[in-house]
């Protein structure tokens, strides 16, 4: 089940130059983790898209194959025309594989590097088990120079002086 | 797995003095108390009447589905948002032809701790619409909402966006609203000293947001309250035509396994205010008997188009929303914004896949995105499915759909003033990016919702409000018709749209529903 996932996900978030594909980031740990950690729902959707994608070579690049049994341009150009698909269907089925494949791919460490953006920490998944009151006093931290410079550049433009106008409709 | 421990991460805070009640094992004992009301819900709504009813010293006890994550326990990742914050991984969409997700938290705090805590007072051609067409007295319950908004902007710290905290997404939108001679504003929000994280969307890690786990839920705590948290209500309790409490039992938030039974007994009330979706659904399970029950179920939906622009904009530094135009909010009936979603949405949202939408999504820190909503008049409805769970059927009609496709061309619109190269519209049957001399082709598009990429997440009705039992659910006091002791204080109550972000209305008419039990 998890290389069917696997094989789909993959499809879509393939190295291009120096962009690294989903394949190359861990996706095999991602995949158990979300097998894990999703609803039954949630992985139901998932693994049945991924046999969607896996049966509709012949709806896409009209050749009677799995997807597995396709080139690598066959397979890549079967991708592109799933998710502009003119049937809705097919086109939703594909949104929730991009969407699981865009999250695996888009928060990466290298991905973010591309974007100039730092790495993600992990995300904590802890909970409040006694009764918190988080206090609101100074946290590390403040905007970073390039929003500084905007800001004065707002405040040079005389855009600090709205006192609330959008609090009227 | 990093779920596992229902721990604290680091301390550096309080602990405040009141009663918190959570799943902590299977083996754990029950739990039986009495105390004055029940609020069900911790978001907007339930908050809001909790803390007024305990201001006025009241014992309150909050019941929540969802866990209670303090700023410090928020995802970074859009992966732990849809696991820690989301109930059933997001995966609640409308039924119709179109399948557009609905976006709600299941946490304590509510959907306050994802949105981005916009604040705009209800309008009040609101108030006058209620009184014409639901039989509400609405000058006077408009005086009164009015009288609460100020008091709660004053207390949530309502301001505007900062000038550092903008971000290219929210400068150049004003940029090109003042181009185009449209009125606009920086957005008025709910969050203290906003160092424009971008984070609104995984909850404010940096506690600058007032969403109300950090605020008013705290406060009943410190008030002699409780809260009930991983604590999904199943039943209301009844005495014959009175409510007299609640059940349920525990939820592990990991394995979704129930555990021990919790019984909350009012010996005053019981509000209800678990959301547009799952208020209407418990009144339901519970055997409330009303023909309006689950009817009038109302959304602002609301997509986006990404301008390209030879500059990076880098979206995701700045206010995550932080401009807005409420001009159009009457006619087409739109409201415009600023909206940055992180990379890893942008990867599944880009049409395309494989090595092209590899080579599309290069592009991510020159986009910028700004969206429509729509102030729709199509109604929908909201029942309970086979498994319990809610079921919306909801769909924009002809017109709605224009008026989403106006709002498209609109904001395109603006990215051209605003110094855009190309514009990305996302909408299925349009060439994937268009320039200048293209905007006709969205205003020529096609009104079919199949064809956008939709999301909802201002929603109202399914417990409606009105004079009329046999039209509404709650009369103007918020009291279920026909029932005593139960209150519905959420949008669920709302029976129209407002054509303006919902929170600020949801908190006013919560607690002057509140405060008329007070009084």
């Amino acid at each position: 089940m998890n290389e069917l996932v696997r094989f789909a996900l993959t499809a879509y978030y393939p190295r291009v130059d120096d962009l690294p594909g989903l394949a190359e980031l861990g996706v095999d740990e991602k995949i158990q983790r979300l097998r894990r950690e999703s609803t039954l729902l949630f992985w139901t959707g998932i693994v049945a898209a991924s046999v969607a994608f896996q049966i509709a070579p012949l709806l896409t690049i009209r050749k009677p194959l799995l997807a597995s049994w396709l080139s690598a341009e066959d397979l890549d150009q079967h991708a592109h025309k799933m998710a502009t698909h003119p049937g809705y269907l097919v086109r939703q089925v594909t949104f929730l594989i991009k969407l699981v494949g865009g999250m695996f791919w888009g928060q990466s460490a290298e991905i973010r590097a591309f974007l100039d953006l730092t790495p993600y920490p992990e995300d904590p998944g802890t909970r409040r088990v006694e009764a918190f009151v988080p206090r609101q006093g100074p946290l590390p931290g403040g905007a970073p120079d390039k929003l500084l410079s905007l800001g004065k550049k707002e405040r040079d433009r005389g855009r600090d002086k709205d006192r609330g106008k959008g609090l009227q409709a | 797995m990093s779920t596992a421990s229902p721990t604290a991460a680091k301390q550096h805070t309080g602990t405040a003095h009141g009663h918190h009640a959570t799943f902590t094992s299977f083996a754990q004992a029950g739990l039986e108390t009495e105390v004055d009301f029940v609020v069900v819900g911790s978001g907007a709504g339930g908050a809001a009447a909790a803390v007024v009813l305990a201001r006025a010293g009241y014992r309150v006890a909050i019941v929540e589905a969802g866990p209670w994550r303090a700023p410090e326990d928020y995802p970074w990742t859009t992966y732990g948002t849809i696991r820690d914050l989301f109930p059933d991984w997001g995966s609640l969409v409308t039924q119709s032809r179109a399948l557009w997700p609905i976006v709600q938290a299941s946490c304590v705090g509510g959907s306050t701790v994802i949105n981005s805590a916009i604040v705009v007072r209800t309008p009040g051609d609101v108030f006058t619409r209620w009184e014409r067409e639901y039989g509400i007295d609405g000058r006077a319950l408009e005086k009164r909402v009015w009288e609460h908004q100020d008091r709660i902007e004053r207390e949530l710290s309502a301001t505007v966006v900062p000038p550092d905290a903008r971000g290219l997404l929210n400068t150049l939108a004003m940029d090109a609203a003042e181009k185009l001679g449209w009125s606009s504003h920086y957005m008025v929000r709910y969050a203290k000293d906003c160092e424009g994280a971008g984070q609104c969307l995984q909850g404010c890690r940096k506690g600058r947001k007032q969403s109300t786990n950090v605020n008013y839920i705290p406060e009943v705590l410190e008030r002699g309250g409780y809260v009930l948290s991983t604590a999904p209500v199943k039943d209301l309790l009844f005495d014959g035509r009175r409510v007299i409490g609640v059940t349920g039992r525990f939820q592990d938030p990991e394995t979704r396994k129930f555990g021990a039974r919790f019984t909350v007994r009012a010996r005053k009330a019981v509000f209800v205010a678990a959301s547009a979706t799952q208020s209407p659904i418990l009144l339901a399970k519970s055997g409330i008997k009303s023909r309006a029950l689950g009817t009038l179920f109302r959304a602002h939906p609301g997509t986006g188009v990404f301008g390209v622009y030879d500059d990076p904009v880098d979206q995701n530094i700045g206010a995550t929303q932080g401009w807005a135009s409420t001009a159009f909010r009457q006619d087409p009936g739109l409201k415009l914004e600023t909206l940055a979603i992180p990379p890893e949405m942008v990867a599944g949202r880009l049409p395309g896949g494989g090595a092209e939408l590899i080579r599309r999504f290069r592009e991510y820190r020159h986009v910028a995105m700004w969206v429509a909503a729509v102030r729709a008049e199509s109604v929908g409805t909201v029942k309970p499915s086979l498994f319990g769970g809610p079921v919306v059927k909801y769909q924009l009609d002809e017109a709605d759909m224009r008026k989403l496709r106006k709002g498209l061309s609109m904001v395109t619109r603006m990215h051209f003033e605003a110094g855009a190269r190309e514009v990305i519209p996302g909408i299925f049957g349009l060439p994937y990016k268009i320039g200048p001399d293209e905007i006709h082709l969205i205003d020529e598009g096609p009104t079919d919702p199949r064809c956008y990429v939709a999301i909802l997440s201002h929603l109202f009705g399914g417990c409606p409000m009105s004079a009329d039992p046999r039209q509404g659910v709650v009369d103007e006091r918020g009291k279920v018709h026909g029932y005593e002791g139960l209150y519905v204080a959420d949008a669920s109550a709302i029976p129209t749209t407002i054509g303006v972000n919902p929170q600020h209305t949801i908190m006013a008419l919560a607690s002057v529903w509140a405060e008329n039990l007070v009084s």
